[in-house]
């Protein structure tokens, strides 16, 4: 079943299945939201704030609106 | 001295991978920044000497891809693509961090691209070790075609090696656009008839993003991309995914991790740090004790500056022979370069504790937990680094904005940041807050004075977020605002960074700043004892209309007539009728004028204003408490002129420098004005239902 990066809370993790199509993609890319990469979510800030997702050895923070882009299996 | 030209090296790479650290370790002190007014990129450049070679080294700001999303990448790349300029570097060195390999390999493989002469350099293998990354650096140099050169800088390992390196000619070599698949290709040959570059990837960035071509070009390009059917942004996308696998293949031959040794504090201690409440509550505290060091720790340092240059003044004013000259140093250079110097240890210190929280990792931490208030008021979390630092001083904060990425969020930053509580306005408030409540009040256990200054404050920060409200309303977003940001690992600061920049920032502050307040200080000098025929005859006028004073009272009539029709005192007379209102007087007035310059000015203003007026010795808040209005016989500075003038100056643009510096930033003349305009409209109708209310 396919979920949003947005929809993850903290401590879940999954592999990263698609990026949508919009004007952050490419950004995302090369931020490493690639196909086939684990993640796991390692802070969400309150108020629906940011959320804040380790890939690799890297943490890296986006806001729910750019974290509904990227698609998760 | 060597007589050979010197080799020009630039710094490339990500953000936080110790970039300046290695500038810092290869210059030392001997490095400047471009100045506010006048640059175009604000590049760090400093010189160093080795083995006889004189090397010039340039620190470019960090930047994440060649695909800009900020003004300041947008800078660096266009600095990187202009290879046609007589200053381009004749070496690169891309930096990247042993912890971080991927990522920042990324960007080296499309620098890579550029065909330009790359050295690279990987830094911190010595804490990489400690983490169980071991990397084989020959393998990496191999998969890349680039010399690699392990360094820590840091603890200044394999600087010399780095250096020697930087000495010998780097080979360019070509290699196929492994970025491209090959329907691309054929498409990418075509477009490079209308863009035409000799290096491919140069027609590529100018295909896919969209660099400054002239009309012609951009015409033919538009009819290309829509005859071909190009889609951009899958072209893009695929490239970053090319580079990706490129990168991942070098790194299978070249990485190893023992996963063993890996113990990750960072993630723990974010566990903590970025947690919803207590994430909150250590940002607080953190906030609290940065306030407490600008403002208590300061106080110290700044008491000692203030004496001495009231006795320096003092000593000049007897040691010197009496003349023109030396009352011009007495009364209008010494108290002139005080006033600029009495900032230092406030913007000192703050700037040693952004740069711990910065260098230690924690400011990405801040922008995270507060991106979510400011997007209320139409900013971005990276816009609360340029507010705090606005609290010292907008103009390193206005540039600060640099790093927001969405146009409307960098511009609402940079338009509300003046309004925040600079510490330029600290000596008014203190002066004008002290002639209306008397220094031993207390109201439970607080000293009154302390929780007025507080209140000013406050009024500042309510005041900057109403306006962001305002703006959010009125202007309309043009682009998506999106929040990507890396979080560093956290690491221990390193002392010499943070050292040298509290020196250059300093260093500009005096340089910036300290012109204007002292040349202001010496042109009031001038006007206040000069005037017209009015002005010249003043001696013989009052000896005629006043005989029947003693000499003694004539002395004191006469300083103060004179002031009065010196040109500076036609000057305040001519503004007063606008004033009046606000409860000024001509001799506020002169000091409204004065501080269009610079706001502390008011305060020298005033002491030369009262000090040319009287003969006394006092200090300038007993005579201003005494000073009485001639009509009424009431104090002048009561109640609601002092608390008028509180307002006039929390909310007025009284600051050459920053109108220069947003100028500059926004390279638009109507945000410059807008932004004049409406603090000064704010400053004026503030004063005035303040002061009508409380009259």
């Amino acid at each position: 079943m396919t979920r949003k990066l947005s929809e993850y809370m903290v401590n879940q993790t999954g592999v990263i299945k698609q990026i949508l199509d919009t004007d952050v993609a490419e950004r995302l890319m090369e931020f490493g939201f690639l196909p086939g990469t684990i993640f796991s979510v390692i802070s969400r800030a309150p108020f629906n704030g940011p959320v804040c997702i380790q890939i690799e050895n890297n943490r890296i923070a986006l806001r729910l609106k750019e974290a509904a882009f990227v698609l998760v299996e | 001295m060597s007589s050979q030209p010197s080799i020009r090296i630039a710094l490339v790479g990500n953000p936080n991978i110790g970039k300046t650290t290695l500038f810092n370790k290869l210059c030392g002190l001997n490095q400047r920044t471009g100045n506010y007014p006048g640059v175009t990129v604000d590049k760090k450049k400093g010189a160093a000497n080795y083995k006889g070679q004189s090397l010039e080294i340039i620190d470019l700001p960090g930047i994440n891809s060649l695909y800009p999303k900020s003004k300041d990448e947008e800078l660096v790349v266009k600095y990187l693509l202009d290879t046609k300029n007589e200053e381009y570097p004749d070496k690169f060195v891309v930096v990247v961090s042993a912890l971080n390999l991927k990522r920042n390999l990324y960007l080296l493989d499309q620098v890579k691209d550029l065909n330009i002469p790359i050295v690279l350099a990987v830094n911190m293998i010595d804490l990489a070790e400690k983490r169980g990354i071991f990397i084989d650096f020959e393998a990496l140099s191999n998969h890349f075609n680039v010399p690699v050169l392990p360094i820590s800088a840091k603890k200044s390992t394999g600087i010399d090696q780095l250096k020697d390196q930087l000495l010998e000619s780097v080979e360019v070599t070509e290699r196929a656009a492994h970025y491209l698949e090959e329907a691309e290709k054929d498409m990418l040959s075509r477009f490079r008839d209308i863009a035409f570059d000799k290096n491919d990837y140069k027609v590529f960035l100018r295909l896919t993003q969209n660099l400054d071509e002239n009309p012609q070009v951009q015409q033919a390009k538009d009819t290309f991309i829509r005859k071909e059917e190009v889609n951009l942004r899958k072209l893009r996308k695929n490239a970053a995914i090319l580079r990706y696998r490129f990168v991942n293949e070098g790194l299978k031959k070249a990485l190893t991790i023992d996963k063993s040794k890996a113990v990750d504090l960072t993630t723990r201690a974010d566990r903590l740090l970025m947690h919803p409440i207590w994430g909150q509550v250590t940002f607080l505290l953190v906030l609290l004790a940065v306030f407490q060091a600008i403002f208590w720790l300061a106080s110290f340092p700044m008491d000692w500056i203030d004496i001495g240059f009231g006795s320096l003044a003092e000593w000049s004013a007897t040691a010197l022979p009496e003349g023109y000259l030396s009352q011009l140093i007495t009364e209008g250079l010494i108290p002139g370069i005080g006033g600029v110097v009495i900032f230092i240890p406030q913007i000192a210190i703050l700037f040693f504790l952004f740069s711990l929280l910065e260098e230690s990792g924690y400011m990405s931490r801040i922008i995270f937990l507060n991106d979510r208030v400011m997007q209320k008021f139409g900013m971005s979390g990276k816009s609360i680094v340029p507010m705090i630092s606005g609290m010292a001083c907008a103009i390193p904060a206005i540039m600060a904005a640099r790093t927001i990425e969405n146009s409307r969020e960098r511009l609402i930053t940079i338009l509300v940041t003046p309004l925040l509580t600079c510490s330029a306005r600290i000596p008014v408030y203190v002066l004008v807050i002290a002639l209306v409540i008397p220094d031993d009040t207390y109201i439970w256990i607080f000293n009154a004075q302390g929780l007025a200054l507080m209140a000013m404050y406050l009024l500042g920060v309510l005041m900057t977020f109403i306006v962001a409200l305002v703006l959010k309303r009125i202007l309309k977003p043009v682009y998506k605002s999106y929040l990507l940001l890396e979080l560093p690992e956290y690491l221990i600061p390193d002392m010499k960074n943070v050292l040298v920049r509290v020196w250059n920032n300093v260093k500009s502050f005096i340089w910036n700043a300290g012109k204007i307040i002292v040349a202001t200080a010496i042109i009031l000098f001038v006007l206040a004892t000069n005037g017209g025929e009015e002005f010249q005859q003043a001696e013989v006028y009052v000896q005629e209309n006043h005989a029947t004073l003693s000499t003694e009272e004539q002395a004191v009539f006469l300083s103060s007539y004179q002031i009065e029709k010196s040109y500076l005192g036609q000057i305040g007379k001519t503004i007063e009728p606008a004033i009046e209102p606000l409860g000024y007087d001509w001799k506020i007035g002169i000091s409204l004028v004065t501080s269009l310059a610079a706001r502390e000015v008011f305060v020298g203003t005033m002491s030369i204003i009262y000090a040319i007026d009287s003969e006394e010795t006092m200090t300038i808040r007993d005579r201003l408490k005494k000073e009485v209005n001639p009509s009424t016989g009431m104090p002048v500075f009561g109640l609601a002129t002092s608390v008028s003038l509180l307002i006039f100056y929390a909310f007025a643009l009284q600051c050459m420098s920053t109108v220069a510096v947003t100028y500059k930033e926004t390279k638009s003349f109507k945000w410059t004005a807008i932004q004049f305009g409406y603090m000064t409209a704010l400053a004026y109708f503030g004063a005035l239902i303040a002061y009508q209310i409380l009259s």
